[in-house]
């Protein structure tokens, strides 16, 4: 049986047979297990299902799927969160980013990563950020042909040991004068590697 | 996405205690009956002991703190609630939602076994081995200990030891007391004595480690894993008093290798434990930091022996288990043992005395060299492989325990800017002044200013002090720490103005703006590698490389300019008439060291500015791709990358200049010329500046100038093959240029071929040249 979307189609690709929707919690009956599964397939340890709930409660806006037109079976997916970082910016973080092994090289994974930078852009985002493994050589040229550049190497970021790049993409003019801001609890911020 | 950090859950020592004790009561209080097998030794209780809400108000209750059962009002709430909505405080971070598990999950829970897993392995370790065994333990302990060094959490590594587990599996101060087994550790076998005592040395070596990396000025999050899960690593016990014991156990098994038909692989073991005893006396302890270099010497030539007879050892996997993880104070299930190879653990172990012992030669540039102490420190840092946290956090122990920055500064003034000694000793009768200015009130006010100078500038947030902490980091910690140094030391520059103004009415004849001249040098020096550090750690895309090279180039000239300013008035200082025998002698050496330096920079100046032409050139001719993505606007990437290097220091240039000096000839879809028409003349410019810097590398080395004039003279071999290799670099630039040359000139750049080397394949790692083949 196809299941009920959670909102309409923003895009559809007649080539691929693929939609893309953004997500909803109201169908979190739907699309949590799938996405979870999905993104654990690349992950030696899974997150529990509070992380998956974390950005998808609070940011379920700016997290996007390719389904299948016809069975709506989940293809790729992306999830984000967006919130004000101590540095003063409205910074939009892409969490985790995962395509079906069979589907990749057909452009999904730029087109979801384009919807949320678009989603975001709309939101008054100030900059988008990301980690990625500095060997994972297609994670980064999708990001570089975007538009992101590398800032930052972080030295054994990942628990496997391996170091991670951040990528960022300033979204506005000025984001880099915009000051510190002290009001903010630190805890809603990413403490690690911020020098 | 973050670490998927189990670890994170940990990152909390201090609260282990309450935790732990909340265990213990319940286990004391509620179970007394409780057969011993659904426990583990300590009395924590099994996850199979079920404690019921009744129960728990009960133990409560015994300990006369009130308490409601709120379980049937979590249930209606929960029940109110629809499927996949969040309750979380308002500050929640992402890093504890990460440490979130679900129960009965085996990846995430640590209680939970598989149908018919029993918790934990049962090991005895004090059942007697065969000599091979003990020699395979002791060798499985150092594949698992040098994993730890490079950083995994100890649950997976060391602690995963049987014998490791049951030393420390009591809290205890007396060492008699920390055993494998209920027997006096006397009445054991003499080779489980020597195990025993390898162990112990193991584990307060680990100990020492951990406060000497705990010490250091900035915690090491990134590299090391501080986390304890609770377990002491024997921190009350005086390292002398396990030092007695091996002599004890050396002098045992001396006799006992006479007697043993096993006689080669008793000597193996003796060697190990020999060895363990010289690395555990070198270690450094807070009251005596100053191990000497002779001291990690001797362990450097004893590291060769440990491996002896390595190939008779017989490993006993039994021995480790990751099961007792789950003993461990933390959620995280059981994770994969973690042991290196024993060569590669060997080449860890070797590499960790080597660069201790490096280490220990700071002590060489006391206060007297400063220029000098930053090119020892490049040079550690440069080592490859890279050295590991416990020798950095000796490298800076030493540092910051014995350094005196304020003093140190004093020098570094003197060799930059203050040769005849006015920086040097605040009003000191002896103080070095030209009999011209020895009046004492004159000293008195120029020794004021410059005090209050050197005592802003090493306060902490002046960026002095970080710049010298930075180099102590790992290089991509150093890379992102160097940019806040430069913020820090543009407010120092902002502060020295107003000194330099005292300072020009005490002495009209000096150079104006010393003080804040000298800050901006500092700048400069700091933006100049960050920028060369970039290219090092790949953080570049090819587009930018251009653009980069352009920037690093303009840093440069433009400290060239303040360095030949500085150096003039040194000579005329030099020059002039009434100096002191030592003041003349500080000339000389200042001078040197200025000229030495602007040779450095002014090379940097020409290879880049080359760089920046050929890439820039490359682009147009469309072997390297322009940038034209969605979101990449060219005016946003130059804010975001200025902004990654800089941290908004007031030294970026403004987009139009950079832009300009990325498009000479205008936009890369059209030029306003055919580029492949100027092929000969980039050739020819480029030729002609690394032809220059060549000739400045080469002076730099010359007999004439050398390691010495630029304070390079202890970490000579190093600083000259620094220089070699970018000549190499050079080298390679000027043959890709002839190949431009020949292939493209006037034609079209259809014959020509490029790779751009990754790091670890440059002749220099800040030199990304490119290889161009017809």
């Amino acid at each position: 049986m196809t299941a009920e979307l959670p909102s309409a189609p923003l895009i559809t690709d007649e080539r691929n047979g693929l939609i893309y929707v953004q997500y909803s919690s109201a169908k979190e009956d739907v699309y949590l297990d799938p996405i979870r599964s999905l993104i654990s397939k690349d992950l030696s340890e899974p997150y529990s299902i509070y992380v998956f709930r974390y950005f998808l409660f609070q940011w379920g806006d700016l997290c996007f799927m390719a389904l299948d037109a016809k069975t709506h079976d989940l293809r790729g997916v992306v999830v984000c969160k967006l919130e004000y970082h101590r540095s003063g910016t409205y910074r939009g973080y892409i969490a985790m980013l995962a395509v079906e092994e069979e589907f990749r090289g057909k452009g999904i994974a730029t087109s979801l990563v384009q919807s949320s930078i678009l989603s975001m852009k709309e939101k008054g985002a100030d900059e988008v950020i990301l980690e990625t493994e500095v060997t994972n050589t297609a994670s980064l040229r999708l990001y570089q042909r975007l538009g992101f550049l590398r800032t930052k190497r972080l030295h054994r970021y990942y628990l496997n040991g391996n170091t991670a790049f951040r990528l960022a993409l300033y979204l506005k003019e000025g984001v880099s004068l915009k000051e510190p801001r002290d009001d903010l609890n630190p805890h809603m911020m990413d403490q690690y590697y911020d020098e | 996405m973050e670490p998927s950090g189990y670890a994170s859950r940990n990152s909390n020592d201090s609260d282990d205690v309450d935790v732990t004790d909340a265990v213990k009561q319940l286990s004391l209080l509620d179970t007394p009956e409780r057969n011993l097998s659904t426990s583990d030794e300590r009395g924590i209780p099994s996850t199979q002991d079920e404690v019921t809400p009744s129960r728990w108000t009960n133990i409560m209750a015994q300990d006369r703190k009130r308490v409601v059962d709120v379980t049937d009002i979590f249930r209606s709430a929960s029940a109110a609630l629809p499927i996949g909505v969040l309750v979380k405080d308002e500050s929640f971070p992402l890093q504890e939602t990460v440490g979130a598990l679900e129960i009965m999950d085996t990846k995430m829970d640590s209680g939970a076994l598989a149908p018919g897993e029993a918790f934990e392995d049962i090991y005895n370790a004090a059942d007697e081995l065969r000599p091979e065994e003990v020699l395979g333990v002791m060798d499985q302990l150092l594949r698992v200990e040098m994993a730890w060094h490079q950083g995994y959490p100890l649950s997976q590594t060391i602690l995963t030891s049987h014998y490791i587990d049951k030393l420390l599996s009591k809290e205890t101060r007396q060492l008699h007391e920390v055993r494998f087994s209920a027997a006096h550790p006397l009445d054991l076998p003499i080779l489980l004595q020597a195990l025993r005592a390898y162990c112990l040395a193991l584990i307060k070596s680990c100990d020492l480690v951990l406060k000497a990396i705990k010490r250091s000025p900035y915690y090491e999050e990134e590299d090391f894993s501080t986390q304890l899960y609770n377990r002491d690593l024997l921190s009350p016990i005086d390292r002398h008093d396990i030092i007695e014991v091996m002599d004890r156990v050396i002098q045992d098994l001396g006799i006992f290798v006479a007697h043993s038909s096993k006689q080669e692989v008793v000597e193996a073991i003796l060697v190990r434990v020999g060895f363990r005893k010289d690395l555990l006396s070198a270690m450094p302890l807070h009251e005596d930091i100053d191990t000497s270099e002779s001291t990690w010497k001797c362990v450097c030539e004893s590291t060769y022996r440990h491996s002896l007879l390595h190939s008779t050892s017989k490993p006993v996997p039994a021995a480790f288990s990751k099961k007792i993880q789950r003993k461990l104070y933390g959620t995280a299930p059981p994770r994969p043992i973690v042991e290196l190879d024993f060569e590669t653990a060997m080449d860890v172990l070797v590499k960790i005395c080597n660069d201790c012992q490096e280490s220990t030669r700071i002590q060489t540039y006391s206060n007297s060299k400063v220029e000098g102490l930053k090119a020892f420190m490049w040079s550690f840092s440069s080592r490859n492989p890279p050295p590991l946290p416990f020798s950095r956090a000796c490298l800076s122990s030493r540092l910051f325990e014995n350094g005196n920055f304020e003093s140190m500064l004093r020098q570094d003034l003197t060799n930059w800017v203050f040769p005849l000694g006015d920086a040097l000793n605040p009003v000191d009768s002896s103080s070095s002044s030209p009999a011209r200015y020895d009046d004492a009130p004159y000293r008195i006010k120029v020794s004021q200013c410059i005090s209050q100078f050197t005592l802003a500038a090493t306060a902490e947030s002046m960026g002095y002090l970080d710049m010298f902490r930075a180099l102590c980091q790992n290089r991509c910690r150093l890379r992102r720490l160097l940019p806040h140094v430069l913020r820090d030391l543009d407010a120092l520059e902002e502060r020295s103005f107003f000194l330099d103004n005292v300072l020009a009415d005490l002495i009209p004849t000096t150079l104006r703006n010393l003080l804040s001249t000298w800050t901006l040098c500092q700048r400069l020096q700091v933006a100049q590698w960050v920028i060369q550090l970039g290219f090092e750690q790949d953080v570049y895309l090819q587009h930018e490389l251009a653009g980069m090279y352009w920037f690093l180039s303009r840093i440069c000239r433009s400290y060239v300019g303040f360095l030949t300013e500085i150096s003039k008035h040194t000579l005329k200082v030099q020059q002039s008439s009434g100096l002191r025998p030592e003041q003349r002698e500080q000339c000389s050496v200042s001078s040197k060291f200025l000229e030495s330096l602007i040779l450095r920079t002014r090379a940097t100046a020409f290879v880049a500015e080359g760089l920046h032409a050929v890439y820039t050139h490359l682009t147009y001719l469309g072997l390297i791709h322009a940038i034209g993505h969605p979101y990449g606007q060219p005016n946003l990437l130059f804010e975001l990358r200025m902004r990654s290097i800089l941290k908004g220091s007031l030294l970026a240039p403004d987009f139009d200049t950079f832009n300009k000096a990325t498009h000479p000839l205008g936009s890369f879809e059209k030029p306003t010329r055919n580029p492949c028409d100027a092929t000969a003349q980039i050739c020819q410019h480029v030729t002609r500046v690394i032809m220059n810097a060549k000739k400045d590398f080469q002076q730099m080395i010359s007999e004439k100038l050398g390691a010495e004039a630029a304070f390079a003279d202890e970490v000579q071999g190093w600083w000259q093959e620094d220089v070699e290799k970018q000549i190499a670099a050079c080298d390679d630039l000027l043959l890709s240029i002839n190949v431009m040359r020949e292939t493209v000139d006037g034609k079209s750049p259809d014959g020509l071929s490029i790779s751009i080397p990754d790091p670890g394949a440059r002749r220099h790692e800040w030199w990304v040249v490119p290889n161009l083949t017809a």
